[in-house]
């Protein structure tokens, strides 16, 4: 049967299946472990949506997924939620590993080294290209999906900067973003420990259902049509 | 019939390498022996710092390649590919200062080092494509800066950045390059002439300079004045580019102008190697450009150092070097360790914490 939601990413994808399920969805969930989507193993593949090479069970993982999602993980019939393209825990100390900073504050008081905007997008652009292009072909093929950005957890000017430059370069794609670190209650602080899951790093249920709220307001997220079952008389 | 003997004269004892016979034209280009031998007991750990003209790079080069204690004060992140980090000129010298040609402009980055001068005293160009251009180092970012402010915070990354690498360095390497350059009316020097990589060429406004002599020694002294505030120890060893001119603003003929300049550069190294004890002379000049190369080390366009010349002036300088003093940096080497250990357990621990946030789900459901 045709699922109402698709929902493809990380570890932070985990708050937006159990507010799905919560509120009686067929969520379906690929989730692949940010190491894997950190270590540039996807890529675009026109009929399937997306392949991931070098790792054989999650390779069959990915294929099975799409063909229960109806041939492709990026269905034009199942609106997705896509929790990939960021991964910042890996990119952010990786960047950060000598001293490196793209915010102009905190290289001048923590004497970090300054890099510029143009060596950051074109650092992004490396790790992180491949996973962009997988987003945009998603779209282009007529997937309704939507890229969930994840949450602030802590201060980081790096991750910050990381995260604003992927959010804008998807938007000026045409990708619609939802980002939490532009939301207007959510901007500039870390997630409040009431929407935060037991380890710390991740929204929980209630942060999840708050996306899931909000993307419904904002038309980006569309109520399941009824299943044939239900219309039946 | 029997040859008198000759009495004893000061060339009677010298070594094979003192005549030319014996020291250069039997032995030829490849048998070179005791060209060099460094003044300096160093620790066995040494530190270097590059920088100079463009024929410095080879020397960075072939100290990482022997993980031979180059200092990178300013790297490129971790993570960055090879390519990507060469064309934004991560890993050509100590800290992104790009190419630094004269004397003049070597002293001015010590004075903005040390706070003499401001960081802000030299100029920000427009570029010919947009964008912003450090007239210190015009094409240190490919595309340019988005405005000065970016441009200044740059400067400033790398000014801190020299000053680290002096500060840990045990020998300041520096390539003389061109007594060639262009300054503004208020003296200022740029690392090209306005107008080809950046700004406008204004003639009231810049003047062209071939340094002589005198003042290219007075700024060598006062560079290593500058030196010996950052680190008292430091000691500061001179190469001379054997790469000819590109062009010359001189008047004279490009091979005339070239001789010129890298004979006067020549001459101010090895008087101050022989009036401080601190500074050497490193001959890489000799080996490329002297007659038993025969010019054959340079590539079809007579101006670059193929592969074979670089490796054989770089044999010659490892083959000079004392480093039986002992170590003197296992302090700083076992905190760049933890720090890279560091770093790892962030990374695992966020891999960690994803893993087990996942199959808790798993577990609560």
């Amino acid at each position: 049967m045709r699922p109402d939601l698709l929902i493809v990413g990380d570890s932070h994808t985990g708050a937006l299946h159990e507010a799905a399920l919560a509120r009686g969805l067929d969520a379906r969930l690929l989730f692949i472990s940010g190491n894997h989507w950190h270590a540039n193993r996807m890529s675009t593949h026109k009929k399937q949506g997306m392949v991931m090479g070098g790792r054989a069970r999650m390779t069959r993982k990915v294929e099975q997924f799409a063909r229960e999602a109806g041939g492709s993980v990026f269905p034009r019939d199942v609106p997705v939620l896509a929790s990939f393209g960021y991964h910042l825990g890996r990119l952010a100390p990786l960047f950060g590993r000598y001293g490196h900073t793209p915010d102009a504050q905190q290289a001048e008081a923590e004497d970090r080294l300054f890099v510029s905007p143009a060596f950051l997008w074109a650092y992004i652009g490396h790790h992180r290209g491949g996973l962009l292009r997988i987003l945009q072909q998603a779209r282009k093929s007529g997937c309704d999906i939507t890229v969930i950005a994840p949450p602030l957890i802590q201060h980081d000017p790096v991750a910050t900067r990381i995260a604003g430059v992927i959010t804008t370069y998807l938007r000026a794609q045409g990708l619609p973003v939802f980002d939490p670190r532009t939301e207007a209650d959510w901007a500039g602080k870390p997630l409040p420990d009431a929407l935060r899951a037991p380890d710390g790093g991740h929204g929980n249920a209630t942060y999840g259902a708050m996306v899931l709220d909000r993307l419904t307001e904002r038309g980006l997220l569309k109520p399941p049509l009824p299943s044939p079952a239900a219309e039946a008389p | 019939m029997k040859t008198p003997a000759t009495p004893p004269n000061p060339y009677s004892d010298l070594p094979a390498h003192a005549f030319w016979r014996s020291g250069v034209a039997e032995p030829g280009i490849y048998g070179l022996r005791d060209l060099w031998r460094s003044r300096w007991q160093l620790p066995q750990d040494a530190r270097f710092a590059t920088f100079g003209s463009c024929f410095a790079q080879h020397i960075s080069r072939a100290l990482r390649a022997r993980k031979m204690g180059w200092i990178d004060a300013e790297p490129a992140p971790a993570g960055t590919p090879p390519d990507l980090a060469r064309e934004f000129n991560y890993g050509i010298f100590s800290a992104r200062t790009a190419n630094i040609y004269t004397a003049a402009q070597l002293r001015l980055l010590l004075a903005m080092v040390l706070g003499d001068q401001p960081a802000e005293a030299a100029e920000f160009w427009t570029g010919p494509e947009g964008g912003w251009r450090d007239s210190l180092r015009p094409a240190i970012e490919p595309t340019g800066f988005a405005d000065p402010a970016e441009a200044l915070l740059s400067r400033r990354t790398m000014l801190r950045a020299l000053r680290r690498a002096i500060a840990g360095a045990d020998v300041f390497v520096f390539t003389l390059g061109l007594t060639e350059g262009w300054e503004s009316a208020e003296g200022q020097p740029y690392a090209a002439c306005p107008g080809t990589l950046g700004g406008e060429f204004d003639a009231d406004r810049h003047r062209f300079v071939n340094y002589r002599h005198g003042a290219i020694r007075a700024a060598l002294d006062d560079s290593l004045a500058l030196l010996r505030r950052l680190n008292p120890e430091i000691r500061l060893l001179l190469t001379v580019s054997p790469v000819p001119l590109t062009a010359t603003a001189s008047g004279q003929h490009v091979l005339a102008a070239t001789t010129y300049s890298k004979s006067v550069l020549r001459s101010v190294a090895g008087e101050l190697a022989q009036d401080d004890p601190g500074v050497d002379y490193f001959p890489s000049y000799e080996i490329i450009s002297g007659a038993p190369a025969r010019s054959g080390f340079y590539a079809p366009n007579l101006r670059s150092v193929e592969l074979p010349g670089v490796e054989l002036v770089m044999g010659h300088f490892f083959g000079g070097l004392d480093l039986s003093a002992p170590p003197r940096h296992a302090d700083s080497a076992a905190e760049e360790a933890a720090r890279d250990a560091q770093m790892e357990a962030t990374i695992a621990a966020e891999d960690l914490a994803c893993e087990e946030h996942m199959l808790e789900r798993f577990n609560a459901s």
